[in-house]
């Protein structure tokens, strides 16, 4: 009976969307089409978090949220892989992680795991080229404990030597899987081919560089480059700003916070030759492509406009050119995207793709030829227009956690934006228009000297390759790490 | 999973997340998330938080690969793709004149398949032609069509997030926008499943084959899994991964997938949760409005089968270019089942944080791997306790397992010490609170979706660490020996291809 009395339903309803379309096709059609809804575009003025000197070397960031009952904490220290002598490749990593893996000296390894485990917190850290970072995640009623443990780490590594040959293990067997997905072997050896092996964005551990650190070195490191290093603290969620300004003003009372020393780093320049690069792996059914040059600096004077042109270009998924056609169009591949990147000298441009052996011909002649476009032919005024659109209207995403609004701003300072970045960002969006993304174009995009890497089977893609009349195809050898 | 930005590992991700660190105690949703229900059965969940002036809105359909029958794996996953295609409206310019194309397009297609069903005395030539016509008419299509527009649509409205994904229990739709935009998320949510159109049939399933050998076949761990699961069941549909099988991909056809959609997505089985700087009363006005005229369908068709317990171990050993991997998995009991929340609390013990007994004594300690995690399942219906590692060179995946073995009996002898009970518990109510952020709106959405989903109450994660509390050290090493046994165990194991004879 029932399934009956569903039906009955369903064509009762079926006639009367029959009856509305013969009364007024029209307005029914208004009321399913979602371009006759208008909004007013959202005004949202960019977030700042707290910001308050402790002393000199040691600045507070901060934004306090009290809906949950959690807090977030890190100390970004300036310091990273940057500092770390050129034979000795992966000592900064190692270092930030032996800091909490080998214990302190009133807490041994196991213990300190022990007790932040059962408080269910969490600290971390990580190495990054200029900046490293030690962080906790709490409960708030757990945050005395856990900011205790975490001081101790930073002021009394016990860098516990059985743990030491625990950690550099570790790092060894992640230098054996490092190429098992063709993804990262194709992104670190594309890296490698814009970059050269020895430019600090492309240097890579290897089981020498691992081998050679010694616990000295860790130890010599953290004196060195670590303790007493300018810092920046953060603090977000449920805490106190002046409880914990005072905390900090306590616990850093003695931090020296020095700033780090002045580098003198190579400049980038395009390593490769342009051209066509293979890597043979034999069992892949997909290759990967990735095609591109060196990109731009973080304070290039379009370090805002390239947004636009990167959306049109890769990055705004289904409204980019390489999604639309590659993916959208011809069903190439699922995975293809492409950006003019920043970066702290000069990031890379890439174009990627996946897509089955027998199509990497195509795909690599559609990718160049949407790649030349973006130098040749202004974008329409509809791309534009969504591109735009996008960014004012999304542009409060970038604020929508208390974490987002302190990292976010504490690393534009870092990087050198001006404070008032994030207040003419979307003055600077607006202003955008087709010859600017053109121009930007060609100043930083040129076809000529496309460095295109294929990870894929070379019997089945190196006809399509030389097809393409691009010059010899370089094969690389797979690297061993 | 439709952009690449999430995998279809997020999602699993997910499950394991929500469901092995459930929320804490004194707490709980039922008290902030209000609840209503259409007429027709579509529930909505509205969790008020106005600190920023965005959502998330989510739509969850309980259908997922388990509901898939043989011959048509992945047709979940690949309905969520279609979903993004529009509507009779929205992207196209004049659908009058696309209808018929379309139309033809399948008549092809169902030729296609046809011809490709036929398997070894497949008329090669004849695909090759039918595929040439497929394009052609494609093309055709194009000169209606406003592409992509919902994606378009959303991202000049500031929409974030914009994504799908498909699991083995459910196939969820999620956006992240600007709070005043709240009816355009209704009009275009409704209509794509009121008056959806499925555009770009023949390409899609292309696309998805590069998705499939993207997650599956070209790296290590999808492919592992994939042949894993195909052995740790016999019968029942989780035995079959969420992207299916290429061949079956190779051979949709139209009608298939309208059927799938028609018994599947109906508002007596989807749930939806708005959470972020929206009112309970505007999204009640605008549900009904938009969601309220949708018919109720008949309940769905669940999976008939129910997997029979197993009565050996099954192995299973892969070759890709790539260094040892480690799969284990037992049989357990569905959340029904007292033990299900028990293995829960074993898998906690055994790698939930550095200090875990794993973790400690095979990474840290022994060296054996450099990686080690145990989950339990809770599903719709009952799936595996897995374990999973990575050795760590010159051991191989055979000492990690008999290393495991190791722990494993260990729990069926010994009973677990009140601590090592205690920190599970504490790190598992922390763990409530670890996806309520801000940002997790979209997060937030899926867990209490999910939760309703699984369990049929928001709540359920909060519960279940509070019943964690009342398992004893002696019902674990019970949980344990049921579990745990040589016969229920299933072993995955990749292997590099030129070191043939190791293992």
């Amino acid at each position: 009976m029932r399934p009956d009395r569903n039906r009955w339903l369903v064509l009762a309803v079926v006639a009367i969307t029959l009856a509305s379309f013969a009364f007024s096709p029209s307005a029914v059609r208004a009321q399913k089409d979602p371009n006759t809804l208008k909004f007013a575009d959202l005004e949202f003025k960019a977030q700042k978090p707290g910001m308050a000197a402790v002393k000199k070397g040691v600045t507070f960031y901060f934004k306090e949220d009290h809906e949950q009952p959690v807090i977030n904490g890190t100390i970004i220290i300036k310091t990273g892989s940057l500092y770390e002598p050129a034979d000795r490749v992966g000592l900064a990593p190692l270092a930030m992680r032996m800091l909490k893996a080998g214990g302190t000296k009133t807490l041994t390894p196991d213990a300190l795991e022990e007790k932040l485990d059962f408080l269910g917190s969490t600290i971390g850290s990580f190495a990054g080229l200029e900046y490293s970072e030690i962080s906790l995640w709490t409960l708030s009623k757990n945050f005395d404990e856990t900011w205790k443990v975490l001081l101790d780490i930073l002021y009394n590594p016990a860098f516990d030597k059985e743990r030491f040959d625990t950690e550099k293990k570790k790092d060894l067997e992640s230098i054996r899987r490092r190429f098992d997905y063709p993804t990262s072997l194709g992104g670190t050896l594309y890296t490698e081919l814009i970059y050269g092996r020895d430019f600090p964005e492309a240097r890579r551990t290897t089981s020498a560089t691992i081998n050679a650190i010694t616990l000295d070195d860790i130890k010599a490191f953290y004196e060195k480059d670590v303790r007493d290093r300018e810092i920046i603290v953060e603090f977000t969620g449920d805490f106190k700003q002046a409880q914990a300004l005072a905390l900090l003003k306590k616990d850093f009372k003695d931090w020296k916070g020095n700033p780090p020393a002045k580098l003198d780093l190579p400049k980038a320049a395009l390593a490769a030759k342009p051209g066509l690069y293979l890597i043979d792996k034999p069992d892949m059914t997909q290759a990967v492509i990735i095609m591109g040059h060196l990109g731009l600096n973080n304070l290039d004077s379009d370090n805002v406009e390239v947004g636009i042109f990167n959306f049109i270009l890769g990055t705004g998924s289904f409204n980019s050119r390489l999604m639309r056609e590659v993916r959208s169009n011809r069903g190439l591949a699922y995975m293809t995207f492409g950006s003019i990147g920043l970066g702290r000298d000069k990031g890379l441009f890439s174009n990627v793709c996946m897509t089955k052996s027998q199509s990497v011909g195509e795909a690599i002649k559609l990718m160049k030829d949407i790649t030349e476009d973006m130098t040749k032919n202004p974008v329409t005024a509809e791309e534009l227009e969504v591109a735009k659109k996008y960014e004012v209207n999304a542009f409060v995403h970038k604020f929508d956690s208390a974490q987002a609004v302190v990292s976010q701003a504490v690393y534009l300072k870092l990087d050198g934006y001006p404070d008032n970045y994030l207040e003419t960002y979307l003055p600077r969006i607006k202003k955008v228009d087709a010859s600017k993304v053109l121009a930007i174009g060609k100043r930083a995009v040129s076809p000529d000297s496309l460095v295109i890497l294929v990870v894929g089977k070379k019997a089945e893609v190196i006809d399509q390759l030389k097809a393409l009349g691009m010059g010899d195809v370089i094969e690389l050898p797979l690297p061993k790490e | 999973m439709r952009r690449p930005r999430l995998s279809l590992f997020l999602f699993t991700f997910f499950i394991l997340f929500s469901f092995i660190h459930p929320s804490v105690s004194a707490q709980g949703f039922a008290g902030k998330v209000k609840e209503f229900t259409l007429a027709n059965g579509l529930r909505f969940f509205v969790y008020e938080r106005p600190q920023v002036p965005t959502f998330a809105g989510m739509i969850m359909v309980k259908v997922g690969s388990v509901d898939e029958r043989k011959g048509e794996t992945g047709l979940a996953h690949f309905f969520e793709h279609m979903a993004f295609k529009g509507t009779s409206v929205m992207g196209t310019r004049d659908y009058a004149k696309e209808k018929p194309i379309l139309e033809e397009m399948d008549r092809i297609g169902d030729d296609l398949a046809a011809e490709y069903l036929k398997g070894d005395r497949t008329d090669q030539a004849r695909m090759k032609a039918l595929r040439d016509q497929l394009t052609k008419l494609q093309q055709e299509t194009l000169t209606f069509a406003v592409k992509d527009e919902l994606d378009k649509i959303y991202s000049e409205n500031g929409g974030e997030f914009l994504n799908a994904s498909t699991g083995n229990d459910s196939t969820q739709y999620f956006v992240m926008l600007p709070s005043n935009r709240l009816e355009l998320w209704f009009l275009i949510e409704s209509e794509r499943f009121k008056d959806l159109v499925f555009r770009e049939f023949y390409s899609e399933r292309d696309v998805i084959a590069e998705e499939r050998r993207m997650s599956l076949d070209n790296t290590p761990d999808g492919l592992l899994r994939d042949e894993f699961t195909n052995i740790a069941y016999v019968l029942h549909p989780y035995r079959h991964t969420v992207v299916g099988y290429m061949e079956d991909i190779q051979s949709y056809t139209k009608a298939k997938a309208v059927n799938f959609f028609k018994t599947f997505y109906i508002p007596n089985n989807m749930v939806a949760a708005v959470v972020g700087d929206v009112k309970l009363e505007e999204v009640k006005r605008l549900a009904e409005k938009y969601f309220g005229d949708i018919p109720r369908g008949a309940d769905p068709p669940r999976p008939t089968e129910i997997e029979p317990a197993q009565r050996g171990e099954r192995q299973v050993t892969t070759r890709f270019d790539a260094e040892p991997r480690f799969l284990m998995g037992y049989h357990m009991p569905g959340p029904a089942d007292k033990d299900n929340l028990t293995l829960s609390l074993a898998s906690m013990i055994l790698s939930r944080g550095s200090s875990s007994r794993l973790y400690r004594d095979l990474v840290t300690n022994r060296k054996i791997a450099i990686s080690v995690f145990a989950s339990a399942s809770a599903a719709r219906y009952p799936a595996l306790f897995m374990i999973m590692g990575q050795p760590r060179h010159p051991n191989t995946a055979q000492d990690l397992e008999k290393a495991v073995l190791e722990h494993l009996d260990r729990l069926k002898k010994e009973p677990v010490t009140r601590a090592e009970i205690d920190k599970s518990i504490n790190q598992a109510e922390a763990a409530l609170y670890r996806s309520i952020g801000f940002a997790d709106n979209v997060f937030l959405a899926m867990r209490l979706l999910r939760n309703v989903i699984i369990f049929d109450d928001i709540d359920a994660d909060w519960k279940r660490v509070e019943a964690l509390k009342k398992i004893t050290p002696e019902e674990i090493m019970s949980a344990a020996n049921a579990c745990f046994t040589e016969t229920n165990r299933t072993v995955g194991i990749l292997l590099r291809k030129e070191k043939a004879g190791e293992k």
